[in-house]
């Protein structure tokens, strides 16, 4: 015999039922609530995420990681939101501005429930393996399966549109998180670095420039053993 | 411009957005969430609704109303009733009226250009509010079906009591059907006789 169906709580539809939850923030039903679930789990998803980024370095730089990952993916979401909105309302239908905000706010909030589940991995991986360029790559690791969790999410919501259109708001997602990132940073702090700051003013290389130094660098010294002292 | 300026003002506008939340009554947690993200979640209070797509939010409320009635009546007898073929072709009537409610609501948008209302946009406006109150029938419909089929499900009897209901679903399904192909040449009749039609 069946079940009869019961009414699950937001944070089941969040959790488990991304295409409710897509439709909940294109017809408007239960949008609201919805969001204010998504929101709490992103703020404790990407705090809890940042906290254990921190934990390489330790002492106040848990606090400061723990703070700035929510301010990375807010930032990245909130560049993303107008541009996603602009996107979709170049196509003939009902794209309001609510919609766009919930459908990103419902994707950031899944992909930090999967930062939250992934969080206790790196941490054992820092414990266990350590080594910073390691530990940055994890990280990076765990930030690209959220990532691929919250894109499922906007591409649901988006179907239906030009490719093209996805490809672009992919594209303004993924540059506001790398420049968010770059502007945030340190996340980690090289083992020799002799301060800790809550971010770096100096000029350098630039967040691609970095990115491909940071990669070479890595490929010779995987655990990071040479990075002692280098800032 | 800094990032400390930024900060500053981000900070600023939220505690101002906060501030008018709190003075709606919104509660507690809408209104924290307002002041640490307000450009994302602002919106979501909104007191003005924008135009939904309430051709969507009606399709929806059919589909729902149909996994309820598949629900109640997977493996038992009625299971027959609505399998994968008849849900399919739900879908797709469904999904066609959407549609042209959609690009109704489209040419309805763009018609409110001119001053007064055409006969041709009074009629357009009838088949998108007929089409409307078709889906809303279909909805009660498939939920008195539902609760059929738990009554007959619990009482041991057969299916012979839910027929007349479905059979009154499937005409609401055909008639949805049957109106897309009897109205779309007026709609696009309709249409042209609009753009055609210099504004008032």
């Amino acid at each position: 015999m069946s079940t009869p169906t019961h009414t699950e709580s937001t944070f089941a539809v969040l959790l488990r039922d991304p295409e409710k939850a897509v439709q909940a923030c294109l017809s408007g039903v239960g949008r609201r609530e919805l969001a204010r679930t998504a929101l709490a789990s992103f703020f404790v998803g990407t705090l809890l995420f940042g906290g254990v980024v921190g934990c390489f370095r330790g002492e106040l730089q848990l606090l400061f990681a723990a703070l700035k990952m929510p301010l990375l993916l807010l930032g990245a979401v909130v560049t993303t939101v107008p541009a996603i909105w602009a996107l979709g309302a170049t196509e003939e239908r009902a794209w309001p501005m609510r919609s766009a905000a919930s459908l990103m706010l419902v994707a950031a909030g899944r992909a930090a429930l999967v930062l939250a589940a992934l969080a206790p991995l790196l941490w054992l991986a820092m414990d266990l393996i350590g080594g910073y360029h390691l530990s940055s790559f994890l990280a990076a690791c765990a930030l690209g399966i959220a990532g691929l969790a919250a894109l499922s999410v906007v591409l649901r919501g988006m179907r239906g549109m030009p490719s093209g259109t996805l490809a672009l708001a992919g594209l303004v997602f993924g540059l506001s998180l790398l420049h968010s990132g770059w502007v945030l940073r340190p996340w980690l702090v090289r083992p020799g670095s002799p301060e800790i700051v809550f971010m770096r003013t100096e000029r350098g290389v630039g967040a691609l420039g970095s990115l491909v130094m940071s990669a070479t660098r890595g490929a010779g010294d995987p655990l990071g053993y040479e990075s002692e002292g280098a800032r | 411009m800094t990032l400390g300026l930024i900060a500053i003002a981000y900070i600023a506008l939220g505690i101002v957005f906060a501030f008018l939340a709190w003075r709606r009554k919104e509660p507690a947690l809408d209104v924290l969430f307002v002041l640490l993200a307000w450009p994302i979640y602002a919106s979501m209070l909104s007191p003005k609704e924008a135009p939904e797509d309430v051709a969507f939010r009606e399709a929806e409320a059919v589909r729902e109303a149909l996994v309820q009635v598949a629900d109640a009546a997977r493996g038992s007898t009625f299971a027959t009733l609505f399998d994968q073929r008849a849900e399919d072709r739900v879908r797709l009537e469904l999904e066609r009226t959407t549609e042209r409610v959609r690009a109704i609501d489209l040419e309805l948008a763009r018609s409110t250009k001119t001053i007064a209302p055409s006969r041709a946009s009074t009629r357009l406006r009838a088949i998108r509010d007929r089409d409307l109150h078709a889906m809303r029938e279909l909805v009660q419909l498939l939920a008195a079906l539902r609760g059929e089929i738990l009554i007959a499900r619990h009482e041991g009897s057969s299916a012979e009591g839910t027929s007349a209901l479905v059979s009154e679903v499937w005409a609401r399904v055909v008639g949805l059907g049957e109106a897309q192909s009897r109205d779309g040449s007026f709609a696009l009749e309709a249409s042209i006789e609009e753009s055609a039609s210099p504004p008032i």
